[in-house]
């Protein structure tokens, strides 16, 4: 387990401010932000890169604060890999075998088995700069699994990488991740990679936690406008709580008024944020129930994308809905006004005093 | 296949622009070579001259002993600064650059100041037995001074093109901040270590002012020269000077040709 304790540091532009973290062994955590929020120094003081200013960093209930990243057993993998120009592929994957003086039957034994692991047994003589981005990730990879790390910290990993061979790095890495029994620490941008490999996610911003717990948490039930904005949530609207009870409330939107369930006095300032998959286009004749919110607009932009249509509308509340495929044709045209009905149970609240209320 | 042959119209301009330097070297280089090849006797008397053999190989004993100095001492601090945020680093490369800005004759009496037998390291040095003035370690020590921002500058941004991510990921695979320094850093810094070397080795063979200001004698080639031109004449120093283009521009050209291809790796990266 790595425990982040108050940790608070600078280096150049970057900070990392009073932040606290638990990372559970043997989880794949995500670290999420945007950039320059402080993500990849977060990873360097775990590896023990940088000394904290305040706070500690502590692994299995031990403190590392005051340990040389040599002495950790972290590895390291950068966005751009890293890999050192001048030594061949080989002697990459070596290069921590060597200083762990391990002899060189041993050390041939680990490279042979990892550059067969990784697919690498052509390139053993080549330098990383002949290689292509696939290739030399799948060279940084095999050379930080080389010293056997207990735990992985991986910088956006796979995101210079094409859609077909990042699958298959990430196949790869959750294979060794089993076998391994790893704790990895990532960082990422991608919402899918998240979705698809993380147990926990951590968002930070200019240096500070802002949110840590599952996907589901983060992306479904954000706990700032910040989070919700970096998690894509495609309608964010501040309002005032018009009336409240029985565990429901109304929030006054510049004249629209929207239906969500929470426990909020009338008259406190809030966030709103409605996915677009949860809009829908009501049906003629369809009236909307008690738990619902319905809005009316001109539909003024039609995208198609993978699973679906964005629709974005226009009015006093401009909403953008993602709408499946199926919706019939003669409803979704530029220019035509259509009802969407929002059932108030996916509408997330977000007080201004930014505790969590669904 | 027409057009490709002819030159490019803005490289063309340049190089009628540049060429200027290069004609001015050349025309230079012609009125000292043009006389010497006419009379190669008095060339090979001049090149067989016991003093001149003596004050060459001075010249060149000082120069590579300053080099390497800075080989050792140049190359931390080149690192050193390359990997400091805090102002005083530029603190550090204003006094380093010192030399550059100043008159040689000026950096010749600090160098005096600082290593004559009364002086402030020169004084305890003295009473040690060593000495500066008019000896060997005098002529190395201008030389040092006088070449160093040459050597620390060119390492340095050497050093400074190494990503640091690559010493970073080194330490997390288990080595020491020395093993990151001995086995990334410097390998992928050698070509500026050779050139920063090879600057440096130029400036502190050519160096004169400097030098004569803490040891006129034991003779460097320059300080030869100019003792030939004031009491033999032009024809006389004309020689040495000669002997002197071709035996640096043999040195400058093999260490050129034997480091084109050193560290040619970290361009692919």
């Amino acid at each position: 387990m790595i425990t982040i304790e108050h940790l608070s540091l600078d280096v150049g532009p970057a900070g990392i401010r009073d932040l606290s973290l638990v990372i559970k062994p043997k989880t794949w955590a995500f670290i999420i932000g945007p950039s320059g929020a402080g993500k990849t120094l977060i990873l360097e003081a775990i590896a023990g890169l940088h000394t904290p200013e305040k706070g500690r960093i502590l692994i299995r209930n031990t403190d590392v604060s005051g340990l040389s990243p040599e002495k950790r057993g972290i590895a390291l993998v950068y966005q751009d890999y890293s890999l050192f120009p001048h030594m061949t592929v080989a002697e990459n994957i070596a290069f921590g075998l060597k200083q762990g003086n391990k002899s060189s039957e041993e050390r041939e034994e680990i490279v042979s088995d990892l550059l067969n692991r990784f697919r690498l047994l052509r390139f053993r003589d080549r330098y990383p700069g002949t290689l292509s981005g696939g290739e030399q990730q799948r060279v940084a990879l095999a050379r930080a699994l080389a010293v056997q790390p207990e735990l992985l910290l991986l910088d956006e990993p796979f995101a210079a990488l094409d859609p077909q061979i990042r699958e298959e790095h990430i196949l790869l890495m959750q294979q060794i991740r089993r076998e391994r029994g790893l704790t990895i620490v990532q960082v990422s941008h991608s919402r899918e990679e998240a979705f698809a490999l993380a147990d926990q996610v951590a968002v930070i911003m200019e240096g500070r936690l802002v949110q840590a717990g599952t996907c589901e948490e983060i992306f479904f039930q954000p706990a700032t406008p910040e989070v919700a904005r970096f998690a894509r949530i495609e309608n964010i609207f501040s309002g005032t709580v018009s009336w409240s009870g029985d565990g429901m409330i109304a929030v006054d939107v510049n004249g629209t008024s929207f239906r969500a369930l929470a426990e909020i006095p009338a008259g406190r300032p809030v966030t709103l944020c409605i996915r677009g998959r949860d809009l829908q286009i009501a049906r003629d004749g369809v009236t909307p129930g008690p738990y619902q919110t319905c809005v009316t607009g001109l539909i003024s932009e039609l995208t198609p994308m993978e699973f679906g249509i964005r629709a974005e509308m226009s009015g006093p509340c401009p909403l953008v809905a993602i709408l499946p495929r199926e919706v019939p044709a003669q409803s979704l045209q530029r220019g035509r006004m259509v009802t969407i009905l929002i059932d108030a149970a996916a509408v997330r609240v977000i007080p201004s005093d930014l505790k969590e209320t669904v | 296949m027409i057009r490709s042959c002819l030159p490019n119209p803005f490289i063309f301009v340049s190089w009628l622009l540049g060429g200027v330097i290069v004609l001015v070297s050349g025309l230079a280089l012609m009125v000292i070579a043009v006389p010497e090849l006419a009379d190669l006797p008095h060339l090979t008397a001049i090149a067989l001259d016991g003093r001149v053999i003596e004050s060459l190989s001075l010249t060149f004993a000082a120069g590579c002993s300053a080099v390497l100095f800075l080989l050792l001492c140049g190359t931390p601090l080149a690192y050193a600064l390359s990997r400091t945020t805090s102002r005083w680093r530029s603190v550090a490369e204003s006094l380093l650059d010192l030399p550059l800005a100043l008159p040689h004759t000026v950096a010749g009496l600090m160098v005096y100041l600082l290593f004559m037998s009364r002086g402030l390291i020169g004084g305890p040095l003295a009473q040690a037995g060593i000495f500066f003035e008019d000896a060997f370690l005098g002529i190395v020590m201008a030389m040092i001074f006088v070449s160093s921002p040459y050597y620390v500058n060119t390492v340095r941004e050497g050093f400074e093109r190494v990503p640091v991510h690559l010493e970073y990921v080194a330490r997390t695979l288990g080595a020491t901040e020395f093993a990151a320094f001995r086995f990334i850093a410097l390998p992928l810094c050698s070509r500026h270590i050779w050139s920063g070397a090879l600057l440096a080795w130029g400036r502190a063979v050519g160096e004169f002012a400097a030098v004569i200001m803490i040891a006129y004698f034991p003779e460097v080639i320059s300080a030869l020269m100019y003792q030939r031109f004031s009491t033999g004449g032009i024809a006389e120093s004309r020689s040495i000077a000669f002997i002197m283009i071709v035996v640096c521009l043999v040195v400058f050209f093999t260490l050129r040709t034997m480091t084109r291809t050193r560290g040619e790796n970290d361009d692919h990266h």
